[in-house]
C-alpha cells in the first residue's frame, strides 16, 4: 500500500507548495511589522498626556483627534444615510438604471481621492462659497466612503437566501416590508462590516481633506462652514517635513493614534458581528 | 375587445354557477382552465380543479408535472417569477383570484403558505410567528400574544417551545421549524393553507408530526397539499389529482383514486411503473 508508485513524489511536491506559501505570507508581514516598530518607536519619547491636553500649536494633538473624529462621525453618517438606501435600491428595486449607477459607484471607487479633493474644494468650498470647512470636508469623505456602502449593502442584501423573501411575501408583506423587517436584518452584518471598512478608509484619508478642510490649529469651532478643521493624517503628512525633532515625534504619535482607531474600529466590527450571529 | 372581454366574463360566471352546483356549496376555490408558461414553455396545460372547503387535496405527480407552480398561482407567488404567463381562472369565493386588480396583499392573507424547506426568519420564535399579524396592522402586546399562542397551540407545538418563545427560531428542530412555519402561516388566519411537500426535508418522527397536524387543521383551513409522495397522499389527503405533464389527468376521492383509478396513467403511477 505504502509503495505506491511517485508516491514521494507527490508528498514533495505537497511540502514545497506549502513552505512557499508560509514563506511568502512571511515576506508581506515584514513591512507591516516593520510600520508598527518604526511608528512605535518613534512616537513613544513623546506619548504624554499632554498629546491629549494640548493643542498642536503647543505639541499636543487634541484639535487633530478632535477634527478627525468629528469629520469621520459627520462623513460616516452620511454615507451610511445615502449608501445603505441605494444598495437596498441596488439590490430590490433597480432595473437597467440601476446598472447605470453600479458601474459609476465602482468607477467612483477608483477615482483618485485626491480628485475627490479637488472636486470638493472647486464645487463646496468656491462655488458654494462654503470655504475650508467641516461640510465641505465631510461631503468629500462622504464621496469616498459611499461606493462601499452601497456595494457592501447591495452585496449583503443579495444574499439574503430568497426562501426567507419568500416566506415574506407570502405572509402578505410588500416589497419594502420584506426589505425593512427581513432582509435588512440578515444582511446586518454584512452592512456592518462595510461601512466599518469605510469608515476606517475615510480616517487614513489626507488627500480629500487637504483641499476642503485645510487645517486648524484649534479645537473645531462646531461651525460647518468658513471653519478650517484640523485632521490626524495632516500632522503625519506635514509635520514630518518640518525641521524640528518635536514636530516629527507628534507625526509619529498622529500616525499610532490612527493604527490603534483603526485596529479599534476592526476588533469592534468582529466583536459586534460574532455577537449578531450568535442571537 | 369589449365585447370579447364581456363574452369571458359571462362565461365565467356561468362556470361559477356550474361550479357551485356542482360542488354542493362545498367548493373553496375554483380553478378553471388555468395554463402557466415560463417562457417558452407550458408548464401547467388547461387544468380545472375545485378544491373543496375543509378538506385536504393532494396533488400529486412526477418532478416538473407543474404542481408547485399550480399551488403558486393559488397565492399569486407565480408573480414574483418574472417570465412567468398565467391564462385561465382561479375562483376563491366565487372571486377571480387572478384577476390583476385582485391585491396580492389580501390575497396572502387569506391564503397561507408553507414551504418545502422550513424557512425560519431570522429572529425569534415569538416573533415570526407574530410576524404576519404584525405587518398586518396589530400592534397590542395583549392581542399578539393570544395569537402567538393560539397559532403555536394550533400548530402542536406551543407545549414544546412555551417557555423559549424569545430564542432564535433557528435554535429549532427541522420538524419543530416547520410546524413553527405553519403557526406563521395560520397566524393571520387564513382560510387557505397551500402546503408545497412539507415534509420532504424531514426526518420520519418530524414528518409524522406534520402529517398528524394537517388532518386536524382542515377541520379549520381548506388545505392543497402538493407531494410526490404517494403513501402520504393516500394517508392524509380526502381528495387527490394526478398531475402529469402539465395536465391533470385525474381528479377525485382519495381512496376511489388509489383503489380503483380510472386513468391508466394514474394506475401506471400509483403502482410504481414510473415516475
Amino acid at each position: 500500500m505504502n509503495s505506491e508508485k511517485g508516491l514521494g513524489a507527490r508528498k514533495a511536491k505537497d511540502w514545497t507548495m506549502r513552505g512557499v506559501a508560509l514563506a511568502l505570507t512571511l515576506v508581506i508581514l515584514i513591512p507591516l511589522f516593520d510600520i508598527i516598530y518604526v511608528v512605535a518607536v518613534n512616537s513613544a519619547p513623546a506619548l504624554s498626556l499632554t498629546i491629549l491636553t494640548k493643542t498642536t500649536a503647543d505639541g499636543g494633538l487634541i484639535n487633530a483627534i478632535a477634527g478627525s473624529v468629528f469629520l469621520v462621525c459627520f462623513s460616516s453618517l452620511l454615507a451610511i444615510l445615502l449608501g445603505v438606501f441605494s444598495g437596498v435600491y441596488l439590490a430590490e428595486f433597480g432595473g437597467r438604471f440601476a446598472s447605470v449607477v453600479r458601474l459609476l459607484a465602482d468607477v467612483l471607487t477608483g477615482v483618485p481621492s485626491i480628485v475627490v479633493g479637488y472636486f470638493g474644494f472647486i464645487v463646496f468650498v468656491l462655488d458654494f462659497g462654503w470655504g475650508f470647512s467641516a461640510l465641505a470636508a465631510a461631503l468629500a469623505l462622504t464621496i469616498i466612503m459611499l461606493p462601499y456602502v452601497t456595494r457592501t449593502t447591495e452585496f449583503a442584501l443579495r444574499k439574503v437566501p430568497s426562501d426567507m423573501k419568500e416566506g415574506s411575501f407570502a405572509l402578505g408583506a410588500t416589497r419594502s416590508t420584506t426589505v425593512n423587517r427581513i432582509s435588512l436584518r440578515y444582511a446586518a452584518p454584512g452592512i456592518l462590516t462595510g461601512v466599518l471598512i469605510a469608515v476606517s478608509i475615510s480616517l487614513g484619508e489626507t488627500a480629500p481633506l487637504i483641499y476642503t478642510a485645510d487645517f486648524s490649529n484649534y479645537l473645531p469651532s462646531g461651525a460647518l462652514t468658513h471653519s478650517p478643521v484640523g485632521y490626524l493624517t495632516y500632522v503625519t503628512w506635514a509635520y514630518i517635513s518640518e525641521p524640528f525633532a518635536s514636530a516629527h515625534q507628534q507625526a509619529f504619535v498622529a500616525s499610532l493614534i490612527l493604527m490603534l482607531l483603526v485596529l479599534s474600529i476592526g476588533l469592534c466590527a468582529r466583536f459586534m458581528v460574532a455577537r449578531w450571529w450568535k442571537s | 375587445m369589449v365585447e370579447v372581454l364581456t363574452t369571458r366574463t359571462e362565461s365565467a360566471q356561468k362556470a361559477v354557477m356550474h361550479l357551485q352546483a356542482d360542488s354542493q356549496a362545498e367548493s373553496k376555490v375554483a380553478l378553471k382552465g388555468l395554463s402557466v408558461w415560463y417562457g417558452m414553455s407550458k408548464v401547467v396545460d388547461d387544468v380545472s380543479i375545485d378544491f373543496r372547503r375543509n378538506r385536504v387535496t393532494a396533488v400529486m405527480g412526477p418532478s416538473g408535472c407543474g404542481k408547485t407552480t399550480l399551488l403558486k398561482t393559488l397565492n399569486r407567488m407565480i408573480d414574483l417569477v418574472p417570465d412567468a404567463r398565467v391564462e385561465g381562472e382561479a375562483y376563491m369565493d366565487g372571486q377571480n383570484i387572478l384577476d390583476p386588480q385582485f391585491d396580492v396583499t389580501i390575497l396572502r392573507r387569506h391564503v397561507g403558505m408553507v414551504f418545502q424547506k422550513p424557512n425560519p426568519f431570522p429572529m425569534s420564535i415569538y416573533d415570526n410567528v407574530a410576524f404576519g399579524p404584525r405587518i398586518h396592522g396589530m400592534k397590542k402586546k395583549g392581542e399578539l400574544d393570544r395569537v402567538v399562542e393560539e397559532s403555536l397551540v394550533g400548530a402542536g407545538l406551543y407545549g414544546e417551545v412555551k417557555d423559549k418563545l424569545g430564542k432564535p427560531a433557528s435554535s429549532l428542530s427541522g420538524g419543530q421549524q416547520q410546524r413553527m412555519c405553519i403557526a406563521r402561516a395560520i397566524a393571520i388566519k387564513p382560510e387557505v393553507l397551500l402546503l408545497d411537500e412539507p415534509t420532504s426535508a424531514l426526518d420520519p418522527s418530524g414528518s409524522l408530526k406534520v402529517e398528524q397536524l394537517i388532518t386536524t387543521l382542515k377541520e379549520n383551513y381548506t388545505l392543497v397539499l402538493v407531494t410526490h409522495n404517494m403513501q402520504q397522499a393516500a394517508r392524509i389527503s380526502d381528495n387527490t389529482a394526478f398531475l402529469y405533464e402539465g395536465r391533470l389527468v385525474e381528479y377525485g376521492e382519495t381512496g376511489q383514486m388509489f383503489e380503483n383509478p380510472k386513468e391508466e396513467l394514474t394506475e401506471k403511477y400509483i403502482t410504481g411503473k414510473f415516475g
